[in-house]
């Protein structure tokens, strides 16, 4: 699915190259820019910052990266995150389970896969764990 | 490849896209002919083109030309930009994200891509895409400090709140000075950042900065309660106390300053003396006010509570405030208090009129004292938990004598002949109510509402077009889908419903299905909307909202009506040619019913005739005026809703949200388990009959539901795949045995509820079910359930339906009716139709 797309954040160092082919394209992008400028959504309306140095802001947005990017390299935070690590244990899902899951449950595929994997791949443990009611 | 354009074709090109920013889309679509003339494979202008034409409404077209574009220019970001917005037009969020996503690859520096790739992943609540998004955009462009808070927003929703924090904190240190207090963003996001402070359970922290900054934050109301709030959860009594006694002082009237203020004293709940003394003290303060005068009902007993409660009555009484009742009846849920406000409000009218209790005033007053008590009696009498119509009916009449102008004693003369089963009497008596005063909209709702319950849908139409911009499309009732009269659409819908008018009720109920659609689509400009006026705190509000959006119980209701409707077509699909006249539904004989049935299909064509005969003449009296044409609904009788093939796949479509988000509701389970039963998903329905177990494990529906379930798994014409029957069986094991012998159980439950009518109604049908040749017997069990059990006419024509559903004959429907009918003989319900 969406793996064939790489990931919209990317290098801004590598982004640099790839400017706009030519004038034409900017300006269209330019124009484009303001596409939806019938609806409030646009940001036209902003002003810029007043009493925000443009220098501290450079030096705060240095400082948020590098925070976040020693959280990142320092520990995997976050329940989730771990949570999808022990999921991702490569626990071997049978496809004719899923399809099973998907015919018995009104679930879509992405939900079946899911649901099989965090009951060990065994469609019996998935579709109990799934019928009995939350908090019984 | 990128497809270069002569210098002339490049700037009509940017003619093309400027015209399309002006809405002049006619003149959009001349030029970008005119560069296709000479460049026909120009993807770009193709595309723009495709976007005018989709603007102009014609979705199909606009697609099979963006990808046509596309076609001739794979790497341009202008064709999947606008392919993109062709999907967000169609709703279809997730193929539009996909499409952004390419066009941003291609583009990774451009705003707008990234910006409309942002608002589509808030509103699929894509987080983790949503805060990269995020994060690029404040890479871009970090002097803005809208996408700042805009990323602590993204980590707050994601639950990161750690982070979010450390975002907003991160900006405010680039601040060399404070910014004035007319910033308004400046004081929305402090006091944002201080709410998800306290939600990280950060109290002390949060206090602190409420202190350093809380004087210079516009809103003041917002500051005090979050340190009011803080302070009690910190123990911190005394300041808690100043407080909330600085928030009375503002507004005497929230009940809910009271409860803090009470627990920041420590007083305990039983210390009834202390506790009045402490409310008496704010009525002194504000003589005027009504909670610390109401709120003591609440724990008073005894002769402190008739003392208090004589005080309180007399002073509404000769105030005349008609909601008086509404606001006591709360108190009913114990006896006692009933009774001693019944005796109460009895001596004042028994008083006689010449010494009356307001000595002294003018006569005038007195009247009004006395025709406003006779009014409380009858809403008293007319309420379930202290329902004698008879004397309802006897003190209202008195209250019209008084002062025959009040709409509201004509009102509530209508409601009691609701209650006395007479939905006509009732309609009738409402709009005598509604003559009284007919510019009042309240009382004409409520008439329409009344002649919706008499299924009197022409008349409650013309009553509510009296309040409707009539010239809309689709006239009075193309307003009220405009206007989201939801309570109208539902009761519509559910007057169809009884007539087995399936079409138009389908089509009240989808349109409710969509009004919710919409408000879910509103959210969409908000994304952007909210932080652009930096109201934040709203804004995180609102999402929360939107996610439990269809919890609403307006949803519920008309959920649950769609449900039974499709059930219903489902179980006789003849139903789709409209209602068929009674007794040929059954197994009557097959020339009658296809004559019945030709009929209805005739009468259906009838009705579509004139519609159409009417839609044609509209539109030929508004060629001239309107340019803009708004678009007629093809379908306006539901006619091709009712002729679905699938009206189970089309139940699941309303029952989804239901269990998801209302999976308490015991209606909600029992009609789940009818769909899916029926649709054959054992394990679902299985899961509908645990969870309504839970709720509820001697619920009548589900009593009959768990023996039909057994039956169903014995008579499986199929066998389940083995996973599935293995769990199914297991769990339902603990539900209703195998090895139960089902006559003992079913007797067993009917001996333990033998005092309810709808438990013995349930242990009836199953009775009827296990042993068909019982059903004689069975009618004449049900027929004697009203001689004692039966309290309400509603239990009793749920009675009256049930031999329906067991296919009685005429006589005994009739002599079940007969017998009802004598024991309501004011009631008009219990009728054979």
């Amino acid at each position: 699915m969406s793996d064939s797309i790489p990931s919209a954040h990317s290098d801004p160092d590598a982004a640099e190259k790839h400017h706009p082919a030519n004038a034409e394209d900017r300006k269209a992008a330019a124009a484009l820019s303001s596409l939806n400028t019938n609806e409030i959504g646009a940001d036209s309306g902003a002003k810029p910052p007043s009493s925000a140095d443009q220098e501290a802001l450079g030096k705060a947005m240095s400082r948020l990266e590098i925070v976040a990017g020693q959280d990142a390299g320092m520990k995997p935070t976050g329940p989730r995150k771990e949570a999808e690590v022990v999921r991702k244990k490569a626990v071997k899902v049978a496809s004719e389970d899923i399809s099973l899951l998907v015919e018995q449950l009104d679930l879509t595929k992405a939900k079946a896969t899911e649901l099989l994997k965090s009951n060990d791949g065994d469609a019996k443990l998935a579709i109990k764990a799934f019928i009995t009611p939350i908090g019984a | 490849m990128p497809q270069p354009l002569g210098s002339k074709d490049a700037s009509l090109f940017r003619q093309v896209v400027r015209h399309y920013e002006n809405k002049q889309h006619k003149k959009g679509i001349k030029t970008a002919d005119q560069i296709l003339r000479k460049n026909p494979k120009h993807g770009d202008t193709l595309a723009m083109k495709a976007l005018i034409i989709s603007n102009l409404g014609q979705q199909e077209e606009a697609f099979a030309m963006a990808k046509e574009a596309l076609r001739y220019d794979m790497k341009s970001h202008i064709c999947w930009h606008v392919y993109g917005l062709l999907y967000r037009a169609e709703k279809n969020y997730e193929e539009a994200i996909k499409a952004y996503r390419f066009a941003l690859r291609i583009e990774p520096e451009s705003q707008p891509i990234q910006r409309d790739l942002a608002l589509l992943q808030m509103q699929m609540r894509d987080y983790q895409g949503y805060i990269q998004s995020r994060t690029t955009m404040l890479q871009a462009r970090p002097a803005f400090r809208q996408n700042w808070t805009a990323l602590a927003i993204a980590h707050h929703l994601a639950g990161d709140l750690e982070e979010a924090e450390k975002v907003l904190t991160t900006y405010e240190e680039t601040l060399k000075s404070t910014p004035p207090v007319s910033d308004m963003e400046h004081s929305e996001a402090t006091l944002y950042k201080i709410s998800i402070m306290a939600e990280a359970g950060k109290l002390e922290k949060a206090l602190e900065q409420l202190d350093i900054v809380g004087h210079r934050i516009t809103d003041v109301l917002a500051v005090m309660e979050m340190k009011a709030d803080y302070l009690l959860r910190l123990d911190r009594k005394a300041e808690a106390e100043a407080a909330y006694t600085a928030l009375l002082d503002r507004n005497p009237e929230n009940s809910m300053y009271y409860d803090a203020l009470i627990r920041a004293k420590g007083i305990p709940d039983s210390d009834h003396k202390v506790l009045k003394a402490l409310y008496d003290s704010w009525v002194e303060k504000n003589p005027r006010g009504d909670a610390p005068r109401r709120i003591p009902l609440d724990f008073l007993e005894g002769e402190d509570f008739k003392q208090a409660a004589d005080a309180y009555l007399q002073r509404m009484l000769k105030k005349g405030v008609p909601s008086l009742f509404a606001n006591i009846k709360s108190l009913y849920t114990n006896t006692w208090k009933r009774d001693t406000v019944q005796e109460l409000v009895e001596g004042y009218v028994s008083v006689p009129q010449t010494n009356g209790s307001a000595e002294g005033e003018a006569n005038g007053d007195n009247k009004e004292f006395l025709s406003s008590s006779h009014y409380f009696l009858a809403q008293h009498y007319n309420y379930h938990l202290s329902r004698n119509l008879t004397k309802a009916m006897e003190h209202v009449d008195k209250a019209i004598e008084l002062s025959p102008k009040a709409v509201e004693y004509q009102m509530t003369k209508a409601r009691i002949w609701k209650h006395y089963g007479n939905l006509e009497k009732a309609a009738e008596e409402m709009e005598k109510a509604r003559q009284l005063d007919e510019k009042d909209r309240y009382i004409n709702s409520k008439a329409a509402k009344y002649q919706l319950r008499n299924n009197n849908n022409d008349k409650a139409l013309e009553n509510m077009s009296k309040f409707t911009r009539n010239e809309t499309v689709g006239g009075a009732m193309g307003d009220l889908h405009e206007m989201q009269c939801v309570w109208y659409l539902t009761e519509d819908g559910e007057a169809y419903l009884r007539q087995k008018k399936l079409g138009l009720a389908l089509k009240r109920f989808h349109g409710i299905y969509n009004i919710f659609d919409t408000w879910q689509e509103d959210q969409f400009d908000f994304h952007s909307f909210s932080l652009r006026k930096g109201m934040v705190r709203a804004y995180v509000d609102m999402v929360r909202w939107e996610d439990r959006l269809r919890q609403h119980p307006f949803y519920s209701r008309a959920a649950l009506s769609a449900i039974r409707a499709y059930l219903l077509l489902h179980d006789q699909p003849d139903l789709a040619h409209g209602p068929l006249p009674n007794g040929v539904d059954g197994d009557a004989d097959s020339a009658e019913r296809k004559k019945a049935l030709k009929k209805a299909k005739k009468e259906q064509e009838r009705l579509e005739k004139i519609e159409a005969d009417k839609r044609a003449a509209r539109k030929a009296a508004s060629t001239k005026g309107g340019d803009e044409v708004k678009k007629e609904d093809p379908d306006p009788f539901g006619n091709k809703l009712v002729q679905t093939q699938e009206p189970l796949n089309e139940a699941t479509k309303f029952l989804t949200p239901l269990l998801e988000l209302s999976p308490k509701s015991i209606e909600a389970q029992n009609l789940g388990f009818e769909v899916y039963l029926r649709r054959g998903k054992y394990a679902l329905a299985l899961k509908c009959l645990s969870a309504a177990h839970a709720i509820d494990a001697s619920n009548p529906t589900l009593h009959i539901q768990l023996l039909r379930f057994r039956k169903a798994l014995n008579s499986l014409s199929e066998p389940l795949p083995p996973q599935v029957a293995e769990v199914v069986n297991a769990e339902f094991e603990t539900l209703l045995p195998k090895a139960q012998n089902l006559d003992e159980w079913n007797e067993s439950f009917l001996s333990t509820h033998k005092d309810s009518a709808l438990h013995t109604q349930a242990a009836l049908t199953c009775r009827q079910l296990l042993k068909a040749d019982s059903k004689a017997q069975c009618e004449k069990d049900l027929t004697a359930t009203l001689d004692s059990q039966v309290e309400s006419i509603e239990t009793a024509l749920a009675g009256l339906q049930l031999l329906d559903e067991w296919n009685s004959d005429q006589t005994a429907k009739a002599a079940y009716a007969e017998k009802a009918k004598s024991k309501w003989p004011e009631s008009s319900v219990f009728q054979l139709n």
